[in-house]
């Protein structure tokens, strides 16, 4: 048990996708002006990203190593159209509005690279936990970034009010520029912490 | 409007008022991960812009004269694009290697690198949602990559002047990079009103 | 070549497979996702011409006043048997991809309702244009879209002269209110015509 905590740890903070190795940036930046779009590309990136790792794992005795990556791709690619499918069922409105970077989570570095790096070489259920962990990792870092630029670029969370009407909304902070400038924070205090506690030891 | 005006328009709109880097936010990976050395920021550059380009005119016949006409859009279109891209990478560095070792010694190295590049597969979808004729795709694709040349050379140059500057530690490298490129893209969105 | 031939053959099995599992799904959402499409459709047409009227599709095509903007469906709008009013789906040039409105229009030649049906426009910029929360008339809770309501065909629908613009949206701006005139162009020769033979 201890083992697959680690795992699932392990994507969490001390190899977190976004923040620490920097990979699969750009729907972190589009898809954060508000919580309901994160939520929706949360779902989406998950799904690709644990079908994928147990697919992949599961076939990784049989597939040839000249042509695993033309493989992996075909895999994530279906995968993505499958989550793109869907979201376009059930999610049609949100779909809309971000329906570009869904297309694109195929070419997302993160899945691809844990499908290289991890389940190519190791079990099924190693594999979903990685998963698992890869995707809160990826999903805390967007929701708390889009949390932050919808509250105070429209004063609502998911669509609801928190700050009373009167309040004047930062404009800057739902416009595309400001994914970059709360990243580039978020990404300083991450490094800010981690270093403290290294201090501490 | 006439037609030449509309391409212009076109143009202008990919590569300035809504730049593929700062406000697409495509190729964000190579743009913050190369854009610590300037060398590696310029051969990038030109390797994109060749890929996207070639790119965009093989994915529109594609689009066009497959997908659309036998219905399968809806759901092949992701998986026969990034097909394509892949084996057109491909093909692109063995084609390089043969015929002009000095040209694949400046971007052959990136090349793998782009494949999974998401601004090449952005264009292409850009071009589909958007209904554009060949010409527009082209020129779209054209503009994407100057737009993406662009930036990367404006975040090198900063990134190079930054490493000599007194910053706390933990800002140093990625977080800057990312704070600045916020600043950048602000700027950009002052290009809004070239076109109208 | 032997194993060439059998990487060829092993990718060309992933492929099918791959094919077949979504031509699957496809199949399965692909009604949810047409009857998704046709609830939008009848929710943006009673918005756009508000009553208790019937619409019925319209084959026709129409000869257009400008070379970018397109009309993709139009829908007559009948009350007891007669024509009171024609709601055409418009696509302008957006300023990242194309805007898809629906324009209702009156036989008095006036505008009924305009609605944005999909856009890419800019989040707190271009997307204020859908958003029924922002006023460009703030005093009488006029909205972006709202402000179309009881324009004339006639008129110019230029952003700044006729027209409030959505502060920096200036693209999204002139893409709606083109998409709007060109509709009226179109909606008053198809009223005309019909008062010609009819």
């Amino acid at each position: 048990m201890k083992k697959y905590w680690k795992i699932v740890w392990n994507g969490i903070t001390p190899s977190n996708p976004i923040l620490i190795l920097a990979i699969g940036l750009c729907s972190v930046v589009a898809v954060t002006n508000s919580v309901q779009n994160a939520l929706l590309m949360t779902f989406v990136f998950s799904f690709v990203l644990i079908f994928s790792e147990v697919i992949i794992s599961l076939l990784r005795k049989i597939i040839p190593g000249d042509i695993r990556v033309p493989i992996f791709v075909v895999v994530i690619a279906t995968f993505t159209t499958i989550a793109t499918l869907l979201s376009r069922a059930y999610f049609n409105s949100i779909y809309e509005a971000i329906k570009l970077y869904i297309f694109l989570v195929v070419v997302n570095c993160i899945i691809i690279g844990r499908a290289e790096a991890f389940s190519y070489q190791n079990s099924i259920v190693d594999s979903i936990f990685d998963g698992i962990g890869m995707s809160i990792g990826y999903s805390w870092v967007i929701i708390a970034i889009a949390a932050v630029r919808e509250v105070f670029g429209n004063g609502t969370i998911a669509g609801f009010r928190v700050f009373p009407a009167s309040y004047s909304p930062a404009l800057v902070m739902i416009l595309p520029p400001a994914g970059f400038l709360i990243l580039g924070v978020l990404v300083g205090w991450l490094e800010f912490t981690l270093k403290k506690r290294k201090v501490k030891k | 409007m006439s037609y030449l005006a509309n391409l212009g328009k076109i143009f202008v709109a990919s590569a300035f008022v809504n730049n593929i880097v700062l406000l697409q936010f495509l190729g964000l990976c190579s743009y913050i991960g190369l854009t610590d050395n300037m060398h590696a920021s310029i051969g990038m550059g030109y390797a994109v812009t060749f890929v996207t380009v070639l790119a965009a005119a093989v994915t529109w016949i594609i689009d066009r004269w497959i997908l659309i006409p036998f219905h399968l859009q809806p759901f092949l279109q992701i998986v026969s694009f990034i097909l394509v891209i892949g084996s057109l990478v491909g093909l692109v560095e063995i084609y390089i290697r043969k015929m002009s070792p000095h040209l694949y010694k400046a971007m052959g190295i990136y090349l793998p690198l782009i494949a999974t590049n998401c601004l090449i597969l952005g264009v292409t979808f850009i071009n589909s949602l958007q209904g554009f004729d060949f010409v527009e795709s082209i020129v779209e694709a054209v503009g994407a990559a100057i737009g993406y040349f662009m930036a990367m050379l404006i975040l090198a140059g900063i990134r190079e002047r930054l490493r000599n500057s007194e910053l706390p530690d933990f800002f140093k490298g990625k977080a800057i990079a990312y704070m600045v490129s916020g600043i950048v893209a602000l700027a950009f969105m002052g290009f809004q009103g070239m076109i109208k | 070549m032997n194993k060439i031939l059998k990487l060829t053959l092993i990718l060309g099995v992933v492929g099918a497979i791959s094919g077949g599992a979504l031509a699957t799904v496809y199949k399965v959402t692909g009604p949810v996702i047409s009857a998704q499409d046709a609830k939008t459709l009848q929710a943006g047409l009673s918005e756009v011409f508000p009553g208790d009227y019937q619409f019925e599709g319209l084959n026709e095509e129409f000869e257009l006043s400008d070379s970018v903007v397109k009309i993709d469906d139009a829908y007559i709008v009948k009350s007891n048997g007669g024509i009171i009013g024609l709601v055409l789906q418009v696509t302008s040039p957006g300023s990242q991809a194309p805007i898809k409105l629906l324009v209702g229009t009156k036989k008095d030649g006036t505008v009924s309702g305009v609605k944005i049906l999909e856009s890419l426009e800019t989040p707190g910029l271009g997307a204020n244009a859908s958003n029924s929360d922002y006023y460009v008339e703030k005093e009488n809770k006029i909205t972006f879209l709202g402000q179309f309501k009881g324009k004339k065909f006639s008129d110019n629908f230029v952003p700044k002269e006729d027209v409030i613009a959505i502060t920096g949206a200036t693209i999204t701006s002139t893409a709606v209110a083109r998409g709007v005139k060109v509709a009226g162009r179109v909606a008053h020769n198809y009223f005309k015509e019909k008062e010609g033979s009819g």
